[in-house]
């Protein structure tokens, strides 16, 4: 069945150029001490807001740091907080998801009300908040979306787990006498791997996306560490927007790509371990 | 339908409770409080606490929730820590703004999403159907400020058609004309996320519908293609629209805060932004909690008016 699945991934051409361009982006974020012609710290004295050179070939901030170089260190920091932010909240979403929809009844009742007050708040709204009070940094950045982002996946996994329990497998699991633990993770868990992987790659999209919008509010990652929201605060004065693209420019578009590569990739799972999609 | 409506309306009542609840206890999660911000950084430690004792601060966590709740529930959300006035009439005096800026936005998203969406369902796998999901992809791949730079820095400063920001030009005759030119990009920046998921939304379910016996019979009594797509199939292809709507307010309004920030929209986005800068916590903890309460009877209204039209809904 997977090999159909991937078979079915392959044949879905914007999903493998997703994960191609992903893959690439990875590759920077690892490399990036390597590859980047500069530190991504390091003040050139000679050249302040310098357009694109030999020297700096994306150009110069305003205060001479090579934008190419933060440009390629910055991938990591965004990387991280996608990878991260969505672990946890598809960790607790899938855990708590699992758990309601397996047992339903009043405990099903609780944890449905108590994602409908996380998701009463307005995402963004919540997280500037809980950030402002816990201080901004890539940790609590990290930890805040996690921690608010996990009812999208725990909706879609409970529904998941609705259906899967009513089906013959579950109650041949359970004629055999395996516990309640057993079926929910051994038996249920990789029939709910779709939507849960479908659910991450969500999750990792508007992950970076919101990392990207606190840093431009100067509520995320902090300077000097570069990240690719925080880069593109300068712009909020109409002259830099104006006269220095090339300090905007490359920040938005990394961005952009990066989130588009993502979504690209989670329709290609979804579409490959839904095999309604293809009938 | 009474029925369907007071236990839906039912259900909203302990969301709303935690809602509270939640506001309350991050922001007394707070570092530092009216004190640190208010008193002389020379005030003793009894000054402080004689000062803490006057403004109530030193009562149990929960003694102050009952209170603040009361007070919220008779419209009293406090004085701002910062300019010592009111937070409710300061609060209103902003959400004209952001109201007038999401509702634009909803405006482009249907007059835009709802004929593009019909458009490609119809026209299921062509080279169209194909542009516009990759440029759906796209709108909800796009982070919103950086579109917003982009738009400034084409229509207001090379080409100079759209001024760049605020709500009207300063010292202008706040004329309707003057609204609008302001308001065209930051409108059509918060719009496209949910145009994008319009437009998909509106394929997939004009497709289902399609696909639906009522729609082959009313092909095969005859009826020309128009007339079965616009009087037959989009009347309950729309149906989800009215829950979608409901759905997307919280993002609607996250959006805002952020396209607010880009065109300097004088609106309930700024205002929060600006408190949060001001560690001013009764005009946080009010934003916060007016924005989830709105989030919440979005929803309601939208179940209700789901079940108004469609009555299938009432049912289950």
């Amino acid at each position: 069945m997977l090999r159909r699945a991937a078979a079915r991934f392959l044949r879905h051409r914007l999903a493998v150029a997703g994960a191609v361009f992903l893959l690439g982006v990875t590759l920077v974020a690892v490399l990036a001490s390597v590859i980047a012609p500069h530190s991504p710290y390091d003040v050139d004295v000679t050249a302040f807001r310098s357009p694109p050179s030999s020297a700096h070939l994306l150009g110069s901030d305003l205060i001479g740091r090579d934008v190419l170089s933060r440009l390629l260190y910055a991938s990591r920091v965004s990387l991280s907080i996608g990878i991260l932010a969505s672990t946890i909240a598809v960790t607790i979403g899938t855990t708590l998801g699992a758990i309601a929809g397996f047992y339903r009844g009043p405990l099903d009742a609780v944890l449905m009300r108590l994602t409908d007050m996380v998701l009463a708040f307005p995402p963004l709204v919540i997280v500037l908040v809980v950030v402002s009070l816990v201080g901004p940094s890539i940790g609590s950045v990290i930890v805040v979306l996690g921690g608010l982002t996990w009812p999208t996946s725990c909706r879609i996994v409970r529904a998941t787990y609705l259906s899967l329990r009513e089906q013959e497998f579950t109650l041949a699991a359970r004629v055999v006498g395996a516990r309640d633990r057993a079926i929910i993770v051994r038996h249920l868990l990789p029939n709910a791997l779709g939507p849960v992987l479908v659910a991450a790659s969500l999750g990792a999209a508007g992950a970076i996306l919101s990392e990207a919008a606190l840093s431009f509010i100067g509520l995320g990652v902090q300077p000097p560490t570069p990240s690719w929201g925080n880069m593109l605060v300068d712009a909020q004065s109409l002259t830099i927007l104006r006269t220095m693209p090339w300090i905007w420019v490359p920040p938005g578009l990394a961005i952009l790509l990066t989130v588009l590569a993502i979504n690209f990739v989670g329709d290609g799972i979804r579409d490959a371990l839904d095999p309604r999609s293809w009938l | 339908m009474i029925v369907f409506a007071l236990r839906r309306a039912a259900i909203t009542i302990p969301v709303l409770l935690g809602v509270t609840l939640i506001t309350y206890a991050l922001i007394n999660a707070a570092p530092g409080n009216a004190v640190t911000m208010l008193a002389d950084p020379l005030a003793t430690e009894e000054n402080r606490r004689a000062m803490e004792h006057a403004l109530g601060l030193d009562a149990p966590i929960w003694v102050r929730y009952v209170l603040w709740l009361g007070q919220i529930l008779t419209g009293n959300f406090g004085y701002s820590y910062v300019s010592n006035q009111p937070v409710l009439p300061l609060m209103l005096s902003h959400l004209p703004a952001t109201l007038e800026l999401m509702a634009a936005a909803l405006l482009i998203a249907y007059v835009v999403g709802i004929p593009l969406g019909v458009f490609v369902a119809v026209r299921q796998y062509s080279w169209y159907d194909y542009v516009t999901t990759f440029f759906a992809f796209v709108g909800i791949s796009t982070p919103s400020f950086f579109l917003g730079l982009v738009l400034i820095y084409v229509f207001a400063l090379q080409l100079n058609w759209l001024p760049p920001s605020g709500q009207y030009t300063l010292g202008g005759s706040r004329s309707l004309g003057d609204l609008l030119t302001h308001l065209v990009m930051p409108a059509a920046i918060l719009a496209l996320n949910y145009l994008a998921i319009t437009v998909r939304y509106v394929r997939g379910s004009v497709l289902e519908v399609l696909g639906q016996d009522y729609v082959r019979t009313a092909r095969s009594k005859g009826l020309r293609e128009r007339l079965v797509l616009y009087r037959h199939a989009l009347r309950n292809a729309l149906l989800p629209i009215i829950t979608l709507a409901g759905l997307q307010v919280p993002s609607l309004f996250a959006g805002a805060v952020i396209t607010e920030q880009v065109f300097a929209w004088p609106g309930m986005g700024q205002f929060a932004i600006q408190a949060i800068g001001a560690r001013d916590y009764p005009v946080l903890m009010s934003v916060t909690f007016v924005s989830a309460t709105l989030v919440v009877v979005g929803n309601l209204v939208a179940d209700l008016l789901y079940g108004v039209a469609d009555p299938r809904v009432r049912l289950s």
